[in-house]
């Protein structure tokens, strides 16, 4: 909560929770329509899309920069990733991206960014202020997830075809360590505390627990849902809770999204939600998730704790990236 | 018990150097270096002179698709210490040292060098990504040989499903002068007999006539049957006729087999589950359409890469182990794991359906299923013949 915020909120409890009320902005959620070239926003206090905004050719990853002015969008078949401010709506900038960025990753420092270049089997390093690659580095065929840790150390990029974790230190920009997973892995996430990384396997069908220290395999989770055949549980986007031991796991065409203790690694629920779910985001206290729904084109929301969809929202065709601010 | 005592001492080796090369993994360039060697035999391109122009064969097709998988795998194989290479060579000279070999063979090449080859070289791994005869799947097995390209009788199921569930019970079967003709129609018949669909007469082309001038008066003439028909399998390897039926048939029904709608490994409208990446990296280097064949070819580089990265072997006996093993999960661009039926080393895969324009659906179709997995509901099943 910044400094402006902190006064009215003071402001407005001096003159009483209605007042409050009024003032509280809703939280927006942007989710971008793989098959649109749209970005649909969605209140969340009233889940109607309020707005529609026309972007670059195929855009997949969406990510906020940190104070959430700005977003960064992978119009990945426009080869560029699209700077848009907040505010006004506007696509005010470009960054440099190398051909086909599907998914971005931003330091904490709000300076670099990270982007996986499919065809070409490459990491780019961007520097945001100067608009610069400042290197690009060979990892494995289709680079996919990207994730960076915490304290901004290490990035991590998934090969989907060479089936590997590269490990990367973000001072060095060096590969130091690369890591064996399932097949086809998508999603890395980092934990809190940086102690551990989970990564997502679409096709093996698996997720996996990396120590972040050693870079070794700690765990592995497989899934099986009743009615189901295993081919089809294709876990893609992993998010983890902050305060709460739960990571959820959307599992792709089997329309379900897991729910796994993260003390325990047991699946403690599935949830049943729209069609081929892939992409998943809290919003900001965590109580609800929203997840993608690429086939059924629409982003089905979850209460966190009793694991209820309470709403289904249509958006644009093919949602793939979605955030919260 | 010298011969076993080997293997095991074999085994141990393999299991030390497994140990020796995952520990090589943690850092970023492993610096041992194993090269796994390819051959590939491919039939010269024959071109038959009724095929029009546009739908003649790309020259270089099924060799593109391996040569554009090498790279890939050896992208891979830097960081686990190995690399694959591909040369082109003929049936004569082939040797014991050629251990592992892609079979590209034309229907008259393969009947001949595909028993000979593989009993000729019993160590050696060939996989067939061309010959869709079922008889290598059926009756003329070979320990050696896998196939990546799917059988008719898998083509076959895959159309017939659709057929099951459009409620087309009623099917006009017409056929070209090939041989590969005659054996796509012997599945479709297959098919025929186990969903319950009646074939109401099968006709031959005889291409009396020139279709560029009066196809669309001939061909609903020809076209007409003893009754009406729901839909008209044509099977037309050579393409010289089939080009001339949609839209033009007696019955007015739709075409299906190898035109109109068509079963199919691979097509140029696929983009899901990053096809669409394959896609690009095979048009920028070949600036062409990726064909089934290509696929087919890809994807055996694939799993042989595969397999040395999941269990680090480079042999051909461990590779073949490999492949066959419980661990061998293949992602290709299929959106489900792909692998190989232990019975007759034929790699399990949906089967896609599309036309010129799009892809309509994957088989296998929702509602077949089958014990083992439902992609077994394509082709010869375990129990029909070859162990």
């Amino acid at each position: 909560m910044n400094a402006a915020n902190k006064i009215l909120l003071t402001f407005s409890i001096s003159f009483g929770l209605f007042s409050a009320l009024t003032y509280a902005e809703p939280e927006l959620a942007y989710v971008t329509n793989e098959k649109d070239d749209t970005i649909s926003v969605i209140n969340l206090d009233s889940y109607e899309v309020i707005k529609t905004i026309a972007v670059g050719e195929r855009p997949r990853g969406f990510i906020f920069n940190q104070d959430h002015s700005l977003a960064y969008i992978c119009a990945s078949d426009s080869d560029r990733i699209q700077i848009l401010d907040l505010t006004t709506d506007h696509i005010i900038g470009e960054l440099p991206s190398g051909d086909d960025p599907e998914t971005i990753a931003l330091h904490p420092n709000d300076n670099i960014m990270y982007t996986a270049n499919e065809d070409d089997a490459l990491l780019t390093v961007i520097d945001i202020p100067s608009k610069q690659v400042i290197t690009q580095i060979d990892v494995g065929v289709e680079p996919e997830g990207l994730a960076v840790s915490n304290a901004g150390d290490i990035v991590v990029v998934t090969s989907e075809t060479t089936n590997m974790v590269h490990w990367i230190k973000t001072d060095t920009n060096q590969n130091y360590a690369n890591s064996i997973v399932g097949a086809r892995p998508r999603s890395a996430y980092f934990t809190k505390d940086d102690s551990k990384l989970w990564v997502s396997a679409e096709i093996g069908g698996t997720v996996h627990v990396f120590d972040v220290a050693t870079q070794t395999e700690i765990k592995q989770i497989n899934f099986a849902i009743k009615g189901i055949h295993k081919d089809r549980i294709q876990p893609v986007g992993i998010v983890l809770l902050k305060d709460a031991p739960y990571a959820f796991v959307a599992l792709g065409p089997s329309n379900h999204v897991a729910v796994i203790n993260t003390e325990t690694y047991e699946v403690e629920d599935y949830i049943l939600v729209g069609r081929r779910v892939w992409q998943l985001a809290f919003d900001g206290d965590e109580s609800r998730l929203l997840t993608t729904n690429g086939v059924s084109s629409d982003v089905s929301v979850i209460d966190t704790q009793s694991h209820k969809v309470i709403k289904t929202i249509k958006v644009g065709r093919f949602p793939w990236g979605v955030a919260v601010k | 018990m010298t011969n076993f005592i080997s293997m095991q001492c074999a085994k141990f080796f393999t299991t030390i150097f497994s140990i020796i090369l995952i520990s090589f993994v943690s850092s970023s360039h492993a610096s041992t270096n194993q090269t796994i060697k390819i051959v590939i035999i491919t039939s010269a391109n024959t071109t038959f002179s009724g095929t029009p122009n546009h739908l003649r064969s790309p020259k270089n097709e099924g060799i593109a698709g391996a040569h554009l998988a090498i790279p890939e795998a050896n992208q891979t194989g830097r960081f686990l210490g190995y690399s694959l290479n591909l040369t082109d060579k003929s049936p004569s000279d082939l040797t014991a040292d050629d251990s592992i070999v892609l079979l590209n063979l034309n229907e008259t090449d393969a009947l001949k060098y595909i028993p000979q080859l593989t009993k000729r070289f019993p160590s050696s791994l060939f996989i067939n990504v061309r010959s869709q005869n079922n008889q290598w799947r059926t009756e003329r097995c070979s320990a050696n040989l896998f196939h990546t390209t799917p059988s008719f009788a898998m083509q076959a199921d895959a159309l017939g499903q659709w057929l099951l569930q459009q409620r087309m019970k009623k099917l006009l079967v017409v056929k070209g002068q090939h041989p590969a003709d005659d054996q796509y129609v012997d599945s479709i018949q297959r098919m025929a007999k186990r969903f319950k669909i009646d074939i109401v007469e099968e006709k031959s082309w005889t291409g009396d006539f020139d279709l560029r001038r009066v196809a669309y008066k001939e061909v609903p003439q020809f076209t007409k049957a003893r009754s009406t028909y729901d839909a008209l399998f044509v099977s037309d390897h050579q393409r010289d006729f089939g080009y001339a039926l949609p839209f033009n048939v007696y019955s007015q029904a739709p075409v299906i087999g190898d035109f109109g709608l068509k079963a199919v490994t691979w097509h140029h409208t696929i983009e899901q589950w990053g096809a669409r990446q394959l896609q690009n990296r095979f048009v920028e280097t070949y600036h062409r359409n990726m064909t089934s064949l290509d696929f087919t070819a890809y994807l055996a580089v694939r799993a042989i890469g595969y397999a040395a990265q999941i269990h680090q072997v480079f042999d051909a006996r461990s590779l073949s182990e490999t492949m066959l093993s419980e661990k061998f999960a293949l992602a290709a661009y299929k959106g489900r794991k792909l692998s190989f039926r232990p019975q007759n080393r034929q790699l399990r895969m949906p089967i896609a359906l599309a036309h010129d324009a799009g892809l309509l659906t994957n088989a296998p179709l929702e509602g077949f299923l089958h014990p083992t997995t439902d992609l077994d509901t394509l082709g010869y099943d375990h129990h029909e013949r070859c162990q």
